[in-house]
């Protein structure tokens, strides 16, 4: 990539900025990042042993529970505000973004910077289809915020707004793609701010897929030199991108009251519990997965229905991602090709048919046949390469990578942390209980963060 | 494929024209329709499911088109309007301005609590408005929540629906955003009952008039976190128009916890 072709605009003029959302003090829920879980049938450890048998606070000892509530109030670090302001790119001044897809033409990225021009800055890559402000993403921005950084917060690959705006391909799943997508928008993204500032270190950061971006882009940095990461902070990561998500598919389907067939039932159930969440704090409306886990406050379902929850949370997120690929690349999965959407045209039709289709007919309808076509390699081939496995030399020699994980986080496979713990040695701080990113900002987790981020100085 | 002919001879031209008459030769000359997609609607979705995303809106093109009006709106001229205010006026001066506008506000839960003959949310309704006016200072200071005096929220659009008047087609109103048709006439007949009454008497000064719904116009947007697109989703209007339709339902029905999840 050439970093003399660097060319951000910086819209000024037209940045929104955002309200910070007032938080309504029962909604401090973490976003899951949209998970990608790995459903171990009666393998996480639940109430086996307490919290303290192991000299660690963390209270919430079901990983079901601990994600999707996060860290209760009184065990929560102290964060500041952020005062954080979105920032629009455009990325392919050339492209031609479908009608419908209008919002979506600019890259919106989040910016928060310290009061004094010099200062580390660090990028924080977002989880399975969040944008920049994702409820989670804010936590582990806020952390380092703390810390004294710049903070820039940039969407995951999975997110409408990255694919119409940032990714090439536009088929989001292809880790070599998605993190040369991610790379180019991180560089961009830098020059919008750098007259505002002197980062005399460049740091990266992400949760979930995020984290496991954060892995592949250090890796590309080495080779291409542009941020010369000092260190890289890598939180939950899942280790197989695809696994994981089938399992997580399989969440839902295998966890519905009554089998599938009830699932439009169970939607239903899904969305008017929503709608009650709505119904209190219509001020603090956002879609998708975060409602969800309101729900869970309210209604505090057992945990077959937690785990259903999660994987309808999951496949929403997959249902808008799929959508925006498939309209994008006409490539014909749910809407026929050569169909020019208009902003008047009716959409609840594909949005029916993509909730029941799920994660898996996206990889067999979509994915797979473009990066077939693309390579010519084999679906297993593929899919192979979506792995820290793949990039595990690498990983076991780069001094500057951390990582944090839990042992009872649900997205991860038998013998997943263990092949971590190798592989990072003392780079490595894995909890006993947390969930999937569920103590983030939990008082140890921040304190562990800012003595990692710090040492060594 | 225009250079491609451009650059061809006249005999792969030929070539050409006769493969395809030849191919095409045995079919009919009717146009083909659209290709299938993939995974169709009529082959995933069954007949007699009511699926939840489903809210009856005969208007749908045109509630899309005023739904993209509004971000339009919102973006351009709404959002850097209030952001404007916001910067302006001392975060102690707009939360005046907030009791203020929510003082008013009360007049139309009093009204239509009454009309729903729920008569101890009038009482405390009327209660709430005597003590933000007075002590409170026109409004300005919420004391009646000091007080510990519950907050109610009715409108004429309940009413309708408390005495079983269905919610009617969708409808997205320019500015103001999702409603129905119920709704819509509620909001009409609310402003009507204001209107009439009159209290600050812009009949004989209507410049108090301008300045009344300039700075309500601010407020009442300042306190709406919500942003058009910001989810990025591609349905975003469907949650919308759901999300709007299942609290209404919740509002009318005044909260009643749904099915066990």
């Amino acid at each position: 990539m050439d970093k003399r072709r660097i060319a951000a605009t910086r819209k000024d003029g037209l940045s929104m900025y955002c309200l910070e959302r007032r938080q309504v003090s029962r909604s401090k829920i973490p976003h899951l990042g949209w998970l990608l879980a790995f459903f171990a049938l009666g393998l996480f450890p639940g109430s086996v042993h307490s919290a303290e048998d192991s000299g660690y606070g963390f209270p919430l000892t079901n990983p079901y529970a601990a994600t999707i509530i996060g860290t209760p109030e009184s065990d929560r670090a102290d964060l500041p505000e952020l005062p954080t302001r979105e920032v629009e790119l455009t990325i392919f001044p050339e492209r031609e973004v479908p009608t419908i897809f209008w919002y979506n033409k600019r890259l919106k990225v989040g910016v928060a910077l310290q009061k004094e021009r010099r200062a580390p800055l660090v990028f924080v890559i977002a989880g399975t289809g969040a944008g920049h402000s994702t409820p989670t993403g804010v936590l582990l921005q806020k952390i380092l915020y703390a810390a004294g950084f710049h903070v820039i917060s940039v969407p995951s690959p999975t997110h409408p707004n990255f694919i119409t705006a940032a990714s090439t391909s536009q088929v989001p799943g292809y880790t070599e793609s998605d993190v040369e997508d991610l790379y180019r928008a991180m560089a961009l993204a830098y020059a919008s701010v750098a007259s505002d500032i002197e980062a005399d270190a460049i740091y990266l950061s992400g949760y979930s897929l995020g984290a496991f971006h954060s892995a592949f882009l250090s890796q590309l940095d080495r080779e291409q030199q542009v941020f010369k990461f000092k260190k890289v902070l890598m939180l939950n990561p899942p280790v197989s991108l695809y696994r994981s998500s089938l399992k997580l598919d399989q969440m839902l389907e295998a966890n519905i009251p009554g089998g599938m067939d009830h699932m439009d039932a169970f939607m239903e159930e899904v969305f008017q519990a929503f709608a009650e969440v709505y119904g209190d704090s219509p001020v603090n409306v956002t879609f998708g997965g975060e409602f969800l886990y309101e729900v869970y406050k309210r209604r505090n379902p057992a945990d077959a229905k937690m785990r259903a929850l999660i994987g309808a949370a999951f496949r929403l997120s997959a249902a808008d991602m799929a959508f925006v690929s498939d309209v994008s690349t006409q490539a014909g999965y749910v809407v026929p090709k050569g169909s020019h959407l208009r902003i008047i045209d009716p959409l609840a039709d594909y949005f029916k048919v993509l909730n029941r289709l799920g994660f898996d007919p996206y990889v067999n309808g979509l994915f797979f046949p473009y990066y077939h076509r693309k390579t010519g390699k084999s679906k297993t081939e593929i899919m192979e390469k979506q792995s820290l496995r793949a990039i595990g030399d690498y990983l076991r020699s780069a001094k500057n990578i951390y990582l944090l994980h839990n042992e009872d986080d649900i997205i991860m496979e038998d013998g997943d942390i263990d092949y971590l713990k190798a592989l990072f040695g003392k780079r490595a701080l894995i909890y006993p209980y947390g969930g999937h990113c569920g103590n983030i900002n939990y008082s140890q987790t921040v304190q562990d963060i800012h003595r990692i981020l710090k040492s060594g100085e | 494929m225009n250079r491609i002919f451009h650059k061809s001879s006249a005999f792969t031209i030929a070539v050409r024209l006769a493969l395809g008459l030849f191919l095409t030769g045995g079919c009919s000359s009717l146009p083909q329709p659209a290709e299938e997609p993939l995974h169709s609607a009529h082959a995933i979705l069954k007949e007699d499911v009511d699926y939840p995303v489903d809210i009856f809106d005969p208007l749908e093109p045109l509630n899309r088109g005023i739904f993209y009006f509004n971000a339009q709106f919102d973006r351009y001229l709404y959002l850097p309007l209030v952001n404007g205010y916001q910067a302006i006026v001392p975060d102690f001066v707009e939360q005046r301005i907030t009791n203020f506008f929510d003082n008013i506000a009360e007049l139309s839960t009093l009204t239509n609590t009454l009309l729903q003959l729920k008569f101890k949310q009038t009482a405390a309704t009327a209660g709430r408005m005597t003590v933000n006016t007075t002590i409170g200072l026109l409004g300005l200071f919420d004391v009646a929540t000091e007080f510990g005096i519950p907050k109610y929220d009715e409108d004429l659009g309940q009413t309708l629906g408390h005495y079983g008047l269905g919610a009617g087609p969708f409808l997205v109103l320019p500015v103001l955003g999702p409603s129905n048709f119920r709704d819509t006439a509620g909001l009409v007949g609310d402003s009507a009952v204001f209107t009439l009454l009159d209290p600050f008497n812009f009949e004989d000064h209507p410049e108090r008039m301008y300045i009344y719904y300039a700075l309500k116009a601010l407020d009442r947007r300042a306190q709406v976190d919500y942003r058009y697109h910001q989810s990025g989703s591609a349905f975003e209007y469907e949650w919308i128009r759901y999300l709007y339709t299942q609290k209404r339902r919740l509002d009318i029905r005044g909260n009643v916890q749904a099915k066990t999840l």
